[in-house]
């Protein structure tokens, strides 16, 4: 388990952070296989966020290895694109290479976006902006897809839709991923595996075994689902 | 409610509004320029005090052929533009460097902000003494003038800027080089386009008094004379043409704020 072999994406050992007294991160252990969606529950302020930035390389204070093979795209909960560029110019940030036009056109079609491409994110609905972020991160062609609550801003109709555009996208192009969500319905909807974050550790390392196609009244979801808020804490509903 | 459904609906056609909203605006100027005008005519109003707005109109038309006024309002723009680069452009590059540098804000900032507390034209005496009452007088106090709201704006426009979307330009892959092109800068346009709004005011104000300095050339200088052989059309000839100095210099601002802010009024814009 310790060795990294070429089929793991990202491997985190002992991976701590503290802010001031507060430790955050207290040892945390993870390992994430090339096409693997991974799936990260915890309850709020757990430390889901610090973690993700950890992996993305965006913490400079943090300590423990934290290796990652491969390129790796991110998208946050709030779709951060840059007002003052259109579109098509956000999905284009920074990515280097020949037929840059195409392959943004080719990202953007895939969200269903095409027509959109000289549009003002401003102009965007919510739904619609959290489409180009993923575009944005596709484009990239990334092994790694590193999520932080990507549809937790979109309301309950719109998210369901993403929760089904995600799962295309991860069919065509077998990217692995880290998905931080609350929703334990979103983990055992899109996820190979689910980790809990609790007490600064990974408190539960758990493979999601349900049959493909999957959905929330298919026969032992429900089990699964259970099992899953009693990780979390969170009593079961009154019956 | 009921009663209310028993009638017809009376839908509107659409007016343009707007439009006539627009031509309420000039009313007001329109009826006081009459007035003013008529109060002249009339004797109310002393024009030795005050001239009619005819007669100041045909003094610039006179001065205008003779070519005194242009010379003297290319005097005064030549003053306000230099002014303001050099006093422009020494805000930005301060303004930048303590807002992207913590080494920059710790050594420029406080002195900045301590010296923003003297006001700048009450410094008049002193840069007679040093640098006289000619040009550099004129140019210093007009840089000094757009010196502070540009610095200001530059900085707060940079610290302003959401850490989310530096963040987010980091994780595309973006340079250090890179995040200042594409995020810093569009990001802190808006505040700096506050800032040269606010530099092209304290810029005009800053000429005016520094005009009124003894010295050659420039609309001050053309007042200051007229007042002494009371001229007094040629005096209010000068303020007009301060005025429209204004209204045009905020014209090319608001035409370049059109251009590199379209992003704003994205849904209007397109
Ligand atoms: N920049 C920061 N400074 C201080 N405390 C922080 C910072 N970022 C996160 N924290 C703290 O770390 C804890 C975990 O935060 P976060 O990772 O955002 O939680 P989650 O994403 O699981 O809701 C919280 O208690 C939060 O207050
Ligand atoms: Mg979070």
């Amino acid at each position: 388990m310790a060795a990294r072999t070429a089929s793991q994406v990202s491997v985190a050992r002992g991976v701590r952070r503290s802010f001031g007294d507060t430790v955050v991160l207290d040892g945390v252990d993870l390992t994430i296989g090339a096409g693997e969606v991974v799936a990260l529950l915890g309850g709020s302020g757990s430390g889901k966020s610090t973690l993700l930035r950890i992996l993305a390389g965006l913490d400079g204070e943090a300590t423990g290895s934290v290796t990652t093979t491969g390129s790796t795209a991110v998208v946050f909960q709030e779709h951060r694109l840059l007002p003052w560029k259109r579109v098509a110019a956000n999905v284009a940030l920074g990515v280097r290479g020949g037929s840059l036009r195409e392959r943004v056109d080719a990202a953007l079609t895939e969200v269903g976006l095409a027509d959109r491409r000289d549009a003002w994110p401003a102009e965007l609905s919510g739904g619609q902006a959290q489409r180009v972020a993923f575009a944005r991160a596709l484009v990239r062609e990334p092994d790694l897809l590193l999520l932080d609550e990507p549809f937790g801003a979109l309301d309950a109709l719109t998210r369901l839709r993403m929760q089904v555009l995600f799962g295309r996208l991860r069919a065509t192009h077998g990217f692995a991923a880290l998905f931080v969500t609350h929703d334990v319905d979103e983990a055992l909807l899109l996820a190979d595996r689910v980790l809990v974050l609790d007490g600064g550790r990974i408190a539960e390392d758990r493979p999601v075994t349900l049959p493909q196609p999957r959905a929330v009244d298919a026969p032992g979801f429900g089990a699964e689902r259970r099992v899953l808020l009693g990780l979390l804490n969170v009593p079961a509903s009154p019956s | 409610m009921t009663a209310l459904l028993d009638r017809p609906v009376l839908v509107k056609p659409a007016r343009p509004v707007v439009s006539r909203r627009r031509w309420l605006r000039a009313v007001t100027p329109l009826v006081l320029l009459a007035a003013w005008e008529g109060g002249v005519r009339g004797g109310l109003l002393d024009p030795d005090k005050l001239p009619a707005p005819s007669t100041v109109i045909a003094t610039g038309w006179r001065l205008a052929l003779e070519g005194t006024l242009g010379e003297y309002l290319l005097d005064s723009v030549q003053r306000a533009v230099l002014g303001l680069l050099i006093g422009g452009l020494l805000g930005l590059a301060l303004g930048t460097l303590a807002g992207l540098v913590r080494l920059g804000d710790d050594l420029v900032d406080p002195t900045v902000q301590m010296a923003r507390m003297l006001p700048h034209l009450g410094l008049v005496p002193l840069l007679i003494i040093w640098v006289g009452i000619g040009e550099s007088l004129k140019v210093t106090l007009v840089a000094l003038g757009a010196f502070f709201p540009i610095y200001l704006n530059t900085f707060s426009g940079i610290r302003n800027i959401d850490e989310r979307l530096v963040e987010a330009a980091r994780t595309c892959g973006l340079t250090a080089l890179e995040r200042v092109r594409h995020v810093v800068v569009p990001g802190a346009l808006p505040s700096l386009f506050l800032g040269v709004r606010l530099a092209f005011a304290a810029g005009w104000l800053s000429l005016v008094v520094g005009e009124q300095v003894n010295g050659q050339g420039g609309l001050g200088f053309m007042m200051m004379e007229a007042r002494e052989f009371s001229q007094t059309d040629v005096v209010v000839l000068g303020l007009v043409a301060y005025a429209l100095l204004g209204l045009l210099s905020d014209l090319l601002l608001r035409l370049g704020e059109r251009r590199l802010l379209a992003w704003r009024h994205g849904l209007r814009a397109r």
